[in-house]
């Protein structure tokens, strides 16, 4: 499973997605924000945007990505469907770094809802039996 | 946790703060037992998680549209003292000044009915909405910094309304002491937000013709010159990308200031910094900007809305007597004094989900009003009714000057998804006689009425605890939805 979705947090939405590496479960935590606005499937590819993301470790870098992947689909106006990590590195200072692509279409599907922002609450990326969880709760 | 509210009386129950380790004050909820029995028990415990914050002045308090939100429930007020207190991004949230204008009209059912699906028409051209949406307004850098330093102000500059526009505004349409550059204003949130003023949004913002269906205080109603059988125009919507990042981007910072003022915090969301603090500052004059662009966007999009009514009543606006009654922001923190347990405080009041219920005699509220309190406006779910409730003496005793924001879901969005198909809602609604606009029907789903609380409940526990009362009841004619 790449990602699923939990309906307990009444005003708004609760996701985990999976991943065996790092880019994996960055990769599919992607899909599952954008998936709650759309319908990814929808989307014929004609777009890509580069994205960038940082962090002092893992958790603040999916922070990152995720926010940073609101704010390129607001201003680009491309409505992301597939998402690839291209590289994840750590600088001497330990800081995180991570350059990805998102691609998609500026034709609008049709929509359900408005993500607004990625919160803290309930937020945990985790390795557990050799898979990585990430844990988010969006604002809706 | 829910087992440990005492019943107070008919619409309040109390949580002491013996309840759980690390309360510094109690809890109090408005509500009747049916909004109680409704409660989740997950937002009575984010009440007690915000009660474990440093300067919490007591009560927290959640209203009877509560529900579980992330950090603090929506329909909640935490108020900190100034000195000793925080300020949190956590707890305003990202929908910074998310608000509910409401505009009355001179018109009745009967002059507006044959021409209702033309002006919806009109409306749903005129006003951009839906994700992403991007506005008609094409913004300099320098315009952009008057925006967010000037509020409602920028656009009554800019032929986009007129100044008593801004006099019938919550905070006069702006708020002073907004950051306006970098660091405070990030490129990030320039970015996101210089391509959205004058966007509606979407997920549960909207814009409705209504009719003022019942009136309940004659008095208080004339004051706001509302009157039953007239048509009004609610409008419901914040800050757009430029709060939602102004907000992603305070988080992080005030993660890092959680660690620096060692703060022990019971959920992450709840990241704050000492009110005094630089990082706590630098958030509240950002925040304030943030704020100021959201009066802006209601009022840049008032502005068309008039022009929309123009063109299909052919004739000016002001002869349809298309007035603002009131603009209120219902998520916000904001710098207030009030006087606990006998003394003026001076506090960081973070309403998330909660609208400002100032009684009557309150200087900032205005000057028209002033006698009866200021005007408090309620946004009911689609399709169902909304409420204007005037504010009280004991708002100000009791709940720092607060009281509710409109239903409040019930239900989340993808559950209502799983039960409600959005084509059935629209139709079920134009059954009714209502004529609905919006990007698609598949939102139509997720804010379903019955996905929502009751509104009139809602709004009977804030009457019954008098911390606003009932003025006039509205029902939807037309909806503009994202």
């Amino acid at each position: 499973m790449k990602y699923e979705y939990f309906d307990e947090i009444t005003s708004d939405q609760m996701f985990r997605a999976y991943g065996t590496t790092l880019s994996e479960v960055f990769e599919h935590a992607a899909m599952a924000m954008f998936g709650i606005m759309y319908d990814l499937e929808e989307i014929r590819i004609d777009n890509q945007v580069k994205v960038e993301a940082k962090g002092l470790d893992k958790e603040k870098l999916l922070y990152d990505w995720l926010s940073n992947l609101l704010l390129e689909f607001e201003v680009e106006g491309v409505f992301f469907a597939e998402f690839s990590v291209e590289e994840i590195n750590e600088s001497p200072e330990k800081k995180m770094h991570l350059s990805g692509i998102a691609k998609g279409s500026r034709t609008m599907p049709e929509l359900r809802t408005h993500v607004k922002g990625v919160t803290f609450h309930r937020f945990a990326l985790e390795r557990v039996n050799n898979q990585y969880i990430a844990t988010v709760v969006v604002d809706v | 946790m829910k087992e440990k509210l005492k019943q107070q009386d008919e619409f309040r129950w109390w949580l002491d703060k013996s309840a759980r380790e690390r309360m510094k004050v109690s809890a109090k909820i408005i509500g009747s037992r049916k909004i109680i029995d409704a409660l989740e028990d997950a937002a009575v415990e984010q009440l007690t998680n915000v009660a474990t914050l440093p300067g919490a002045v007591e009560p927290v308090l959640a209203m009877p549209d509560a529900h579980w939100g992330y950090g603090l429930p929506m329909g909640a007020v935490g108020a900190f003292d100034a000195e000793e207190g925080i300020i949190s991004a956590g707890c305003t949230g990202f929908d910074i000044n998310c608000g509910v204008r409401l505009l009355r009209t001179n018109l009745t059912l009967d002059a507006l009915k044959p021409k209702l699906r033309q002006l919806m028409d009109e409306l749903f051209r005129r006003v951009p909405a839906g994700v992403g949406s991007k506005g008609k307004l094409r913004l300099s850098d320098g315009q952009f910094n008057d925006v967010v330093r000037l509020g409602a102000r920028w656009a009554i500059e800019n032929d986009h309304g007129i100044e008593a526009d801004l006099t019938h505004c919550e905070e006069t349409g702006g708020m002073e002491g907004a950051a306006t550059k970098a660091p405070r204003i990030t490129e990030k949130a320039r970015r996101r937000g210089r391509p959205q003023l004058g966007t509606l949004g979407a997920g549960n913002h909207y814009l409705e013709v209504q009719k003022v269906e019942k009136i309940f205080d004659e008095n208080a109603a004339k004051t706001f010159g509302l009157e039953s059988g007239q048509i009004v125009v609610m409008l419901h919507c914040g800050s757009r990308g430029f709060g939602h990042q102004v907000a992603t981007d305070y988080l992080e910072r005030m993660a890092t200031a959680v660690k620096k003022y060692n703060i022990w915090l019971p959920d992450k969301q709840l990241v704050c910094a000492p009110a005094s603090s630089p990082e706590g500052q630098d958030y509240y004059a950002a925040m304030k900007a943030a704020v100021n662009f959201a009066f802006c966007n209601r009022q840049v999009m008032t502005h068309w809305i008039r022009e929309g009514f123009e063109a299909v009543f052919s004739k000016d606006w002001e002869k349809i007597g298309l007035n603002l009654v009131y603009d209120v922001t219902h998520n916000i923190c904001k710098f207030e004094t009030h006087e606990t347990n006998g003394t003026k405080r001076d506090l960081y009041v973070h309403r998330k989900g909660a609208t400002r219920a100032f009684g009557p005699g309150n200087p900032l509220i205005p000057e028209a009003y002033r006698s009866v309190g200021q005007p408090v406006l309620i946004g009911g779910s689609m399709g169902t009714a909304s409420y204007v409730l005037v504010g009280t003496e004991q708002a100000m005793k009791e709940t720092f000057g607060s009281t509710c924001h409109g239903a409040g879901r019930a239900m989340s969005r993808k559950a209502a998804i799983r039960r409600y198909h959005g084509r059935d809602i629209k139709q079920a609604l134009e059954q009714k006689g209502e004529v609905i606009r919006s990007t698609g029907t598949k939102i139509l789903a997720e804010e379903a009425p019955k996905a929502y609380k009751d509104v009139h409940i809602v709004v009977d526990s804030v009457h019954g605890a008098d911390i606003s009362r009932k003025v006039a009841c509205q029902v939807p004619l037309g909806v503009v939805k994202g």
